[in-house]
């Protein structure tokens, strides 16, 4: 069984190799700065976990976890939004499952990431 | 939440101030006064998400050392970019979210520090909350006004179009000359959809053809060209009996199995020039570089055009029929006088040779007449490109096409000397350039043949079944008074 499959929507180069240094091993990630694709990707990928940067092009973060959690085929995965902005209720009303603000250190994304896979 | 509701004056004075303009910038820097107001940063910044959600726009400022406008890629962090503009000051970014959309943020870099800087957080984010949805409005506002100023200029050219259509269809359906009505048109479109490249095509059945008659490459009018039906788009469309819209040419001709022809170009639009069901031809335009350089308005828009002149293309053939028919009727009514009414072969023989100039395109002429001997053909009338040529005599075994037609007393028809060479009954004599459509004719009185009239022209398929019929009828006329010329000229030779 190969890993389990990981997307990330971010436009940030930064947060993209946080991302792949720090879960590389354990997930197959997925990488795009384009939140319509993001959308394609989720629904044909069935990843086990999304991460969101509130900024990303065309479709934003909030819209995209809105539009995620109200679809049944992706409602079920869950996301993390990451901002610097101070955007923790916006997030979590619009349907993400965890908040994380940056800068955050690594540590503090895989714990997010194994609470929200159990992996 | 501040305990002192005082603290809430500047929310209070922003409702008042908001929500009054239709102006992006009035209202933004309305937010940013009031902010400044209640928070007193070192700087504040507004960033608003462009259009196409693909940069954002440092829409206001105050306090950052930059005078000019400014946009970020997204992927570049707005607050990490005030941030290093101030030298590290502590920032903060404020989202600006609308019904549940992103719009924006407001970055701040405030001196303030806890426990102070909690609530004066928690203000301003109550201060962006509310402004959010005025900004929201004011950017569907700006939507509809674009959508409104699109719409109108989409009517205003439709109304244009028409009145050109109109115009064109009036002037084309007067037309009975189908060269002057293809110049016209090809000017036209260009005046419609002002195309750089444009063509204008005729289906040729006869010859599995597709003759490009007006062709305007990278704004250059072009020797027109032909091409076999069954290469290129065009002839796709000449096939399909559809107009055929497309963004990228080559990938189009891969899809529809097509061999792509000339330089390629990016975005294309034909449509079949269509009258009672049949393709007459086609009208085409391109851009080499642009993907999206033509519309489905553009393309409803040149398929009416064509439709018009289609119409105007049968009117102008039915005209050269009728014309043609016309100038037949009157060939062979002045053949018949001359034939009735001189026994002088030469004059005779050049009464042929100019009327049947007026009807057939001719490059080559020639009336050939067996000698008494009936071993020899004499050609006393023989003409190139309009030029009278020496008479001559050649043996009849020698005299290739037009001695076969003496030996069998039979008509042929040659489209195409190149094409048909292996099934021709002799082989041709070769004088000078090979004429590619050739008619020949026998002289006959009775099953008695006198000679050979032949017509022939360079361009091949310039001949068809009519035009053999046309010259039986003339050589039936003309063989009685030759043979009366004749006799005439003997019985004046003896007496």
């Amino acid at each position: 069984m190969g890993k389990p499959k990981l997307l990330v929507g971010t436009a940030d180069e930064h947060l993209r190799s946080l991302v792949f240094k720090a879960l590389g091993e354990r997930f197959n990630i997925e990488a795009t700065d384009d939140g319509t694709h993001l959308l394609e990707m989720a629904r044909s990928h069935h990843p086990a976990l999304i991460i969101i940067d509130l900024f990303i092009r065309k479709l934003d973060g909030l819209q995209l976890c809105y539009i995620l959690k109200s679809n049944g085929e992706t409602k079920s995965i869950p996301i993390i939004a990451v901002s610097n902005l101070l955007a923790k209720d916006h997030a979590l009303q619009a349907g993400a499952n965890f908040f994380l603000s940056s800068p955050f250190k690594t540590k503090q994304l895989v714990e997010a990431v194994e609470k929200l896979t159990r992996l | 939440m501040p305990e002192d509701l005082s603290a809430l004056k500047p929310l209070y004075s922003l409702m008042f101030r908001m929500g009054s303009t239709l102006d992006l910038q009035h209202e933004l820097s309305a937010l940013v006064e009031e902010l400044r107001k209640a928070l007193s940063p070192f700087a504040i910044a507004v960033f608003m998400y462009d259009d196409q959600r693909e940069n954002l726009l440092l829409e206001v400022q105050e306090g950052l050392p930059i005078s000019h406008k400014l946009e970020l890629p997204v992927g570049k962090d707005p607050l990490e970019w005030v941030r290093h503009k101030l030298g590290g000051m502590p920032t903060f970014g404020i989202p600006i979210v609308a019904e549940g959309q992103l719009l924006g943020s407001v970055i701040i870099s405030t001196p303030i520090s806890e426990p102070q800087l909690s609530a004066q957080l928690w203000l301003g984010q109550v201060m962006v909350n509310y402004a959010a949805p005025v900004l929201l409005n004011l950017r569907r506002y700006k939507e509809l006004e674009k959508l409104v100023e699109r719409r109108t200029e989409e009517l205003r050219r439709r109304n244009e179009l028409l009145k050109t259509l109109n115009r064109i269809g009036q002037t084309i359906s007067s037309m009975l000359n189908e060269n002057e009505l293809i110049e016209y048109l090809g000017r036209e479109i260009g005046s419609l959809l002002d195309p750089s490249n444009l063509s204008i095509s005729l289906y040729r059945p006869e010859t599995q053809e597709v003759e490009v008659v007006f062709y305007l490459d990278d704004g250059l009018r072009q020797e027109g060209f032909k091409f076999p039906f069954g290469k290129g788009l065009m002839s796709y469309v000449i096939k399909a009996k559809k107009p055929l819209l497309t963004s990228d040419y080559l990938l189009e001709c891969r899809k529809l199995g097509v061999e792509p022809i000339g330089k390629p170009a990016r975005s294309w639009l034909g449509v079949p020039i269509m009258s009672k069901g049949e393709v007459l031809g086609c009208i085409s335009v391109w851009h080499y570089i642009k993907p999206d350089a033509f519309s489905q308005m553009d393309l409803e828009m040149l398929f009416s055009l064509a439709s018009q002149t289609a119409i105007a293309l049968e009117n102008a053939r039915l005209y050269e029929d009728a014309h043609r028919k016309a100038m037949e009727f009157s060939m062979l009514y002045e053949i018949g006088l001359a034939t009735a009414s001189t026994l002088d072969l030469e004059k005779l023989l050049t009464t042929l040779y100019e009327e049947i100039s007026k009807v057939f395109n001719i490059s080559t002429f020639y009336i050939g007449l067996l000698d008494e001997s009936g071993r020899n053909v004499h050609l006393p009338l023989l003409a190139d490109k309009g030029k009278r040529l020496p008479s001559m005599t050649l043996p009849l075994k020698e005299a290739g096409l037009g001695g076969w037609v003496i030996k069998t007393g039979q008509s042929l028809l040659i489209r195409d000397t190149l094409k048909e060479m292996d099934s021709l009954p002799v082989k041709p004599v070769q004088l000078g350039e090979i004429p590619h459509a050739w008619i020949g004719v026998p002289l006959k009185i009775r099953r008695q043949v006198l000679g050979v009239i032949s017509i022939q022209n360079y361009a091949p398929h310039s001949f068809n079944e009519h035009h053999l019929k046309l010259l039986e009828a003339v050589a039936n006329q003309a063989a009685i008074a030759i043979e009366n010329a004749r006799l005439f000229k003997k019985l004046k030779g003896e007496a």
